[in-house]
């Protein structure tokens, strides 16, 4: 599996949400992973994802496996990142969409 | 006569094609123009998820049924995409976070 593990910050790089960033939650099995944005931080809905469709990234967060969106928006915003998420939602109009 | 809606630019808007009248005449009658299907615009590819036609059956349509809805969606082809989000990912999001929280 690498890099790709729970809590990892990834970019999603196909389909509707490529280009945002997402938090692998849950490993399912080699080729799978559950992600969430959150949704309402970057617009990536909680989610099964093939990790062909993942670029990692330098950070990770430390949360349990199968955490909740709460849980992973609190876990981020102790860390650098999250004010860059936000940046990102309001360039693009709000994170939802 | 009525006056020509195409006027001079006829020839420019629109294709001719012969055709031979009962009388023998040969005219030519003016039709819309074939239009090209979309290429990606960084390999050339026809892309895919995309529709073509003359202006009028097009504006009929849904935006989602001309156009994959994704990011560059009906401009690159999803292999570009792809390629694109990486190198992105790769120049900004690893430069500007610090490799100290980095890869175990």
């Amino acid at each position: 599996m690498g890099v790709i593990e729970v809590g990892r910050l990834c970019v999603k790089v196909a389909g509707r949400e490529a280009g945002r960033k997402c938090i692998v939650v849950r490993i399912i099995d080699k080729n799978f992973v559950e992600i969430t944005g959150p949704k309402e931080l970057t617009g990536v809905r909680r989610r099964r994802a093939n990790v062909k469709h993942l670029v990692p990234l330098p950070i990770k967060l430390d949360i349990s496996e199968g955490a909740s969106d709460e849980e992973v928006l609190e876990a981020l915003k102790s860390t650098a990142i999250y004010e860059e998420l936000v940046r990102e939602a309001k360039s693009r109009g709000g994170g939802a969409s | 006569m009525p006056e020509d809606p195409f006027g001079p630019r006829k020839r420019l808007k629109k294709r001719r094609v012969a055709v031979r009248t009962p009388g023998g005449r040969t005219v030519y009658h003016y039709r819309h123009k074939i239009h090209g299907k979309a290429k990606c615009a960084r390999c050339g590819r026809p892309l895919t998820g995309t529709r073509t036609g003359p202006r009028s059956v097009m504006a009929k349509l849904a935006k989602s049924e001309k156009r994959p809805n994704r990011p560059y969606g009906g401009y690159l082809c999803s292999k570009c995409l792809r390629d694109l989000m990486i190198s992105r990912a790769i120049s900004a999001g690893w430069s500007a976070m610090s490799p100290a929280g980095g890869l175990a």
